[in-house]
């Protein structure tokens, strides 16, 4: 794992972090559930981001697929690229996602064809895994579409932890109809996600582990998506990471696609 | 079903689901042969540096049943890709292909054309016979230039254009196999020029050299993105046979047309959309393609789309004759009547094994072919896939002349 730091973007950041944070640092009392989902998506959300990631399918045959991809982010995961690595029947394919996933185009490198895809197509699982690219567009829906509530704290892997029950609201355009949060105490980070199908049970659970310090930004190393239904799990290993990345002029545009 | 592609030759129209062959002037053998001669020693500088090489082996075996014949063929293939980055702002590619076929190798591709209902001067049968010989041809070779206000891409290169999914009128490079729409394209000699105006708007230069400048396709792209669309406006010159049919006594074989057209991609609701239009400017012998698509992928992860194709170089019902089969056939006309429809549905099994279902049909003669496949990833790198195409509609019509096609293919990366 290779780690690229930035000790002013560190400080810079800590201290945004910080300014962010405030709503949820009234002492003594409970924060809302809203509040807590407002500070956890800040710190998920860094301005500029680049990583190379593993991504290994595992199925409920014992079998498993390994990919590798680049992921590129700017304006807080508003613009995405994510270029597959591995393997070569894969390699070269590339994903451009705008304005939060709802403009999509994909590069064909046998043809150095782009095409403009429809947003339906976020549905679509990337490489058959338990991820979609709408899991990979940014935390604004957290904020939109769901109502959240701070049931009180537990520990959970170790750490205290809020526990957060995000509610659809009417008519919101979410595969879930409800969500649990354990979200740390000391930095509201994350530690597991559970997504609840329409009887209540956990349909799917969101585990994040080995978080570091990168950039000034609290990091999950390893990100491990399970599908109850279907017994599949998805593992996304980060080798690499940056946040102090910036992006060259006009990177996210279907011109870089094809280069 | 496709036959296999001959060296040198352009993959061209396939409207009953087979393929055809145009030998193009300048892609004898022995000038590919002078490629690879030229092309090695920058091959072994290429070598020498640091160069990414990948490309696949692919086997495929086919078998086409008519009413009264059946052919069995198919080939082996290898086509071994290089690219090589010496600068960021340089990329050297090409490919080199090498093909081997086994089974009906002599073909007359007439055979698929209900002589019987067609009027023909006194009566003449045609012929139009197609050899299948083994072969070694560089496919691309191209340079690309990255530069801050634009990029040049020179030499034999792929070009893909419009938003179609089975039929493609922008695209006067390139013909598709409504069997196989995706599959790669022949590479196309030619300078392209594409200068960003903005992250969402480009010009797009495309000069491509068949036998001369003068008489290669020229187009012009203009692209921009206008909400949730991405919309062309293009403009072309192409010097192109021209179906003589309707202007028999005047013996033209060959005009100079001026094209306009354009196209846009985008959705509504949860529905995408595309279409693209091209039409000829020529006050003698214009015609007209359009083509309008539209797409949806279910919360289970099934896709589905639809596409409807008119092109008005085509024949009526009424007009049909055996020259609308050789134009189609040369790859001069994109079908062989007027109206048609494409259809698919694609979903995935489990994570390795996917399935879709194509429906194809020439609304004119009423005629139709469904083909569902099966594409198993057998190992990371390699897949396996069976085609089988189940005809309907009479004898005479144009998918309805064959029964039945089987294909199964397998192809592995390195």
């Amino acid at each position: 794992m290779r780690v690229k730091r930035a000790t002013e973007l560190q400080r810079k950041n800590r201290r945004w972090i910080a300014l962010s944070l405030l709503p949820v640092l009234s002492f003594g009392q409970i924060p809302t559930g809203q509040a807590v989902i407002d500070s956890m998506v800040a710190i998920m959300s860094p301005e500029n981001s680049k990583l190379i990631v593993k991504q290994t399918n595992h199925y409920d045959d014992g079998k498993s697929r390994t990919f590798v991809l680049e992921m590129y982010s700017t304006n807080k995961g508003d613009k995405m690229m994510i270029r597959y690595i591995k393997p070569t029947s894969v390699k070269g394919q590339t994903f451009l996602l705008l304005n939060d996933g709802d403009d999509i185009w994909t590069y064909f490198p046998r043809t150095r064809r782009v095409r403009k895809m429809a947003s339906h197509a976020k549905k679509m699982k990337v490489q058959g895994g338990d991820f979609s690219f709408d899991d990979f567009s940014s935390e604004g829906s957290w904020k939109n579409e769901y109502i959240t509530t701070n049931t009180g704290s537990i520990e959970k892997s170790g750490e205290l932890c809020w526990v957060l029950k995000a509610i659809a609201k009417e008519n919101a355009d979410v595969d879930f109809p409800a969500v649990i949060l354990y979200v740390r105490k000391d930095n509201y980070y994350p530690v597991r996600i559970e997504y609840m199908h329409e009887k209540g049970n956990p349909e799917k659970t969101l585990t994040l582990t080995d978080i570091q310090d990168v950039d000034g930004y609290p990091t999950a190393l390893l990100i491990t998506m399970e599908n109850h239904l279907t017994g599949t799990k998805t593992v996304m290993e980060t080798t690499e990471v940056s946040y102090s990345w910036l992006p060259p002029k006009g990177f996210f545009s279907e011109r870089n696609l094809k280069k | 079903m496709k036959l296999p592609q001959r060296h040198g030759e352009r993959r061209e129209k396939n409207t009953n689901g087979n393929k055809k062959h145009k030998r193009h002037k300048n892609n004898s053998m022995s000038k590919t042969l002078k490629i690879l001669c030229v092309s090695v020693p920058l091959w072994f500088v290429m070598l020498k540096a640091q160069m990414d090489f990948f490309g696949y082996a692919e086997t495929e075996m086919d078998q086409i049943q008519l009413e009264d014949a059946t052919y069995d063929f198919g080939y082996g293939k290898i086509r071994l890709e290089g690219e090589w980055r010496p600068w960021d702002n340089l990329l050297l590619a090409g490919n080199v292909n090498g093909q081997t076929y086994f089974g009906k190798t002599e073909w007359d591709l007439l055979d698929f054309v209900p002589y019987d209902s067609l009027w023909t001067p006194a009566g003449m049968r045609y012929s139009m016979p197609a050899s299948i010989s083994d072969t070694l041809y560089l496919d691309n070779l191209y340079t690309r230039l990255n530069f801050s206000k634009f990029d040049l891409t020179i030499g034999r290169q792929p070009i893909s254009l419009g938003t179609g999914y089975a039929w493609n009128p922008l695209d006067v490079f390139n013909q598709k196999d409504l069997f196989d729409p995706t599959y790669e394209q022949p590479g196309v000699n030619a300078i392209r020029l594409e200068i960003p105006l903005n992250n969402r708007s480009s010009v797009d230069v495309i000069i491509a050299d068949d036998d001369s400048l003068e008489t290669g396709t020229k187009m012009i792209q203009l692209k921009t993105g206008v909400g949730r669309f991405d919309i062309t406006i293009n403009v072309a010159q192409r010097h192109h046979l021209f179906p003589y049919w309707r202007f028999m006594d005047m013996k033209i074989t060959h005009t100079t047309s001026d094209f306009f057209g354009g196209s846009f991609v985008g959705q509504i609701g949860e529905f995408g959309l595309w279409s693209e239009a091209f039409w000829s400017m020529d006050e003698l012998y214009g015609y007209r393609e359009f083509v309008f698509g539209v797409d949806h992928t279910f919360d289970s992860g099934v896709y589905i789309m639809a596409e409807y194709f008119h092109n008005t170089l085509g024949a009526t019902e009424n007009e049909l004759s055996i020259d609308n089969y050789i134009h189609t056939y040369s790859g001069e006309s994109k079908s062989l009547m007027q109206n048609y429809i494409f259809t698919m549905m694609m979903f995935a099994f489990n994570d390795f094994i996917s399935g879709s279902v194509m429906g194809f049909g020439n609304l004119d003669d009423n005629s139709f072919t469904i083909v569902p496949q099966i594409e198993w990833s057998i190992l990371e790198n390699t897949t396996v896939s069976v085609f089988v195409g189940q005809s309907f509609g009479g004898n005479n019509t144009e998918f309805g002349v064959q029964d039945r096609s089987v294909r199964l293919r397998m192809r592995s990366y390195f």
